[in-house]
């Protein structure tokens, strides 16, 4: 091939450009750290990136949604057991009423510290968390109890508080007054009530019937309390489980976008020194002596 | 038999033709780096008075001076450049769009997991007016995100249709300039003259009309060439030129050859490159993103409207739209965050199933989306990057085979100086040796007019 001036300087041009191109890929890899800039780069990678961030967004979510259940449950186990030990303490109180030896005005006492226990367990009712009662169902501006003449009716309505902590998760975040303090089966607040007329009366056998009915509402407290720790136990296994999940996948995002810099670095070097080596061929090749230089 | 001013004759007309052959070298050297130049060759031949006798042998002229080509080979390079051209317009685009769709920022693909995660976290406490005020402006930002998507993807098109026209400005240009040189050069071709620069420039311009079309061109019995496109509309027969036109509808862009359509003889070449990503490319872009804002919106409409406000208000809209371009026009319908139907219907404040059921949507299958949105939005990022990827491995290769053509093309037309170089130190010689025999016969002349005195 008879070869002119032109050609090699267009292959010494298309070479130069080669090496220089490769070589600024390069320092991009290594200024932004990244292997994968945009799409052209690794088109599937690019799309199981767009997911994978999709997937991080989401598990933070649960992990905030977590934090969320895990309040509104520590909270509602706190009062479940302040309400056992109340309940406890009518217990004492009225068996030993009923057994015992106070008679009179020794079981009026008795009656009135019922009384204000029954109070006191009517302020747990209506607990709030951020100005939202907790024990009413879904109506949570409503007062979960109301009286009237003496006897107390649930207000709110039946419906479970789901809290999403995984994509096909939810977990059970409430419960309602009627299942702790007016169960239809066993209502505790009537129970107390009819308690303390029954021993200003003396009547001892009415006080028997319903200190077995408290007993039976206990149970049922005790059986909704298992059901809010085991929502606390849940959360908390969640809540590593989501961690990790969120470090395999953050894991994986660095393994798809993340350029390796020592291979960057390495290549970086080769490509320079190919630059080098063309660029001196080059030098070489265009000083080549030229018939120009010997007539001269 | 020689007399001795013949011989002088003869040496003169070496002296001449020496000059001319310099002054053609000369030309080649000064050109070695001109595009398109095709290096020239003197034919020195003998001049002859006449037929008969070798004495009747005058000395030497330049014949014809020709320019060395390859038309096959320059036909190669058309061939080829229009392709590599379709490329490097294509891959501009497609850069662009990469960016607009993948880049920094706020992209679709983050605002939509904001979104459902505003619907999610309403989920966990519906009441709160704070979380309620949150899911409006994350949907108002995945709007206004939307919008700025497509908004971005039709200034891409905007621009390639600004580009295009400019394009079929040149064309026109070049055309009509190829066809002035056609009826400059018909005259001197006929006579079988080499039309030396005006052919070069001839070459140089169907070069420049390659990088813009592809075309078919042949070269009549005038030395003219005609140019029609692959399928034969006549773009320049002889010294007329057929001007291109566009226009611009809703539907794209249309090529027109005085009144007929000719949008379909361009599928290559810069304006190939520019019509099929005006008329296909951002037009399928723009329609994705319409239908994945059309069924988003949509389903998540559905839901809401089944669902019911704090304030007991049901049946609305949560997103408004307008269905003929769902991406630039999605908006929150939902004013009053008391309107935002977190509930199911007939449940107290405190229930949120209705927004965790739009929070799922995220990971729900849509039927006309074949898979959740940000699936499809995942896919739509691939295949731009797929096909960018194409564009720009093509666009290399192109490059290659044009390079490897140019050195063909070269190793025939081009200028090499030390050829060059060889041809002066011959002509150099010759022109000593000339001289010197106009000297010698001098001599003799002096010798005779002494025999004389």
């Amino acid at each position: 091939m008879r070869v002119t001036d032109s050609i090699m300087a267009r292959d010494l041009m298309a070479r130069i450009q080669d090496v220089r191109s490769r070589l600024q890929r390069n320092h991009e890899k290594l200024a932004t750290g990244k292997r994968l800039t945009r799409p052209a780069d690794d088109p599937a990678g690019a799309a199981r990136l767009l997911r994978i961030r999709e997937e991080l967004g989401r598990i933070g979510q649960y992990q905030r949604n977590l934090t969320q259940a895990e309040v509104r449950l520590a909270v509602t186990s706190d009062v479940i057991n302040r309400v056992t030990n109340l309940v406890g303490r009518i217990q004492v109180v009225a068996g030993s009423a009923v057994t015992g030896t106070a008679a009179g005005n020794g079981r009026g006492v008795v009656a009135d510290e019922l009384d204000e226990l029954v109070e006191s367990l009517v302020d747990l009712a209506s607990t709030t968390l951020d100005g939202k009662h907790i024990f009413s169902g879904s109506e949570v501006k409503t007062e979960p109890l109301a009286e009237s003449g003496g006897s107390y009716s649930y207000q709110g309505d039946a419906r479970e508080i789901l809290i999403r902590i995984e994509e096909d998760r939810e977990l059970r975040v409430n419960a309602t007054a009627d299942e702790i303090f007016t169960d239809p089966a066993a209502d505790l607040l009537s129970s107390v009530g009819a308690l303390a007329t029954a021993l200003r009366n003396d009547d001892i056998a009415t006080a028997r019937a319903e200190l077995d009915t408290i007993s039976a509402a206990a149970e049922k407290i005790n059986s909704v309390g298992i059901r809010i720790s085991q929502g606390i136990a849940e959360v908390e296994r969640a809540r590593p489980a989501l961690d990790q999940r969120g470090l395999a996948l953050t894991r994986q995002l660095s393994r798809i976008e993340d350029a390796d810099m020592a291979e960057a670095i390495s290549r970086l070097a080769l490509d320079e020194t190919a630059l080098q080596a063309t660029l001196a061929a080059g030098a070489r090749v265009q000083q080549q002596m030229s018939l120009f230089d010997i007539l001269a | 038999m020689l007399t001795l001013t013949a011989g002088l004759q003869t040496g003169l007309s070496s002296l001449q033709s020496l000059r001319t052959a310099v002054s053609i070298v000369s030309q080649n050297i000064a050109n070695v780096n001109t595009p398109g130049y095709a290096r020239r060759r003197a034919a020195i031949e003998t001049l002859r008075a006449g037929a008969d006798l070798l004495w009747n042998d005058l000395g030497v002229q330049v014949g014809e001076v020709r320019s060395l080509r390859d038309e096959l080979v320059q036909r190669r390079i058309q061939a080829e450049t229009h392709a590599k051209h379709f490329f490097d317009e294509s891959a501009v685009a497609f850069r662009q769009v990469e960016e607009i769709l993948y880049g920094g920022g706020e992209n679709v693909s983050a605002s939509l997991t904001r979104f459902f995660n505003s619907f999610s976290e309403l989920a966990s406490d519906p009441a709160s007016p704070a979380l309620r005020a949150t899911v409006l402006s994350r949907g108002r930002q995945l709007g206004e995100t939307f919008a700025a998507t497509a908004a971005k993807l039709d200034a891409v098109r905007i621009e390639m249709v600004r580009d295009a026209r400019q394009t079929v400005d040149d064309i026109n240009r070049i055309s009509s300039e190829i066809a002035a040189l056609n009826q400059q050069l018909a005259p001197l071709s006929s006579n079988g003259q080499d039309g030396g620069a005006l052919e070069d420039q001839r070459h140089r311009l169907l070069e420049q009309l390659a990088e813009k079309i592809d075309f078919s061109a042949y070269q009549d019995e005038l030395g003219q060439w005609n140019v029609t496109t692959r399928s034969g509309v006549q773009l320049i027969q002889g010294s007329e030129s057929q001007p291109l036109s566009l226009s611009e509808s809703g539907a794209g862009i249309t090529i027109q050859s005085g009144s007929n359509d000719v949008s379909d003889q361009f599928e290559t070449g810069v304006l190939g490159a520019q019509i099929a990503f005006v008329n296909q490319t951002a037009a399928d872009f723009a329609g994705r993103l319409d239908l994945m804002v059309g069924e988003l919106a949509e389903q998540v409409n559905s839901i809401h409207r089944a669902g019911q406000g704090l304030d007991g208000t049901s049946g609305l809209d949560f997103f408004g739209f307008d269905p003929g371009s769902p991406a630039t026009s999605l908006v929150v319908q939902i004013t009053d965050p008391r309107e935002l139907a977190a509930a199911v219907l007939g449940s107290g404040p405190g229930d949120g199933s209705n927004a965790q059921q739009i929070a799922d949507l995220g990971q729900t299958e849509i039927m006309a989306l074949s898979g959740t949105a940000s699936e499809f939005y995942a896919r739509f990022v691939a295949e731009v990057g797929l096909e960018a990827r194409f564009v720009e491995q093509s666009n290399q290769l192109q490059n290659d085979i044009l390079l490897q053509l140019q050195n063909e093309r070269d190793s025939v037309s081009g200028v090499s100086l030390d050829e060059e170089m060889v041809s002066l130190m011959q002509l150099q010689r010759n022109y000593q040796a000339s001289s010197q025999l106009i000297r010698v016969i001098d001599g003799l002349m002096e010798e005779t007019m002494r025999l004389i005195r």
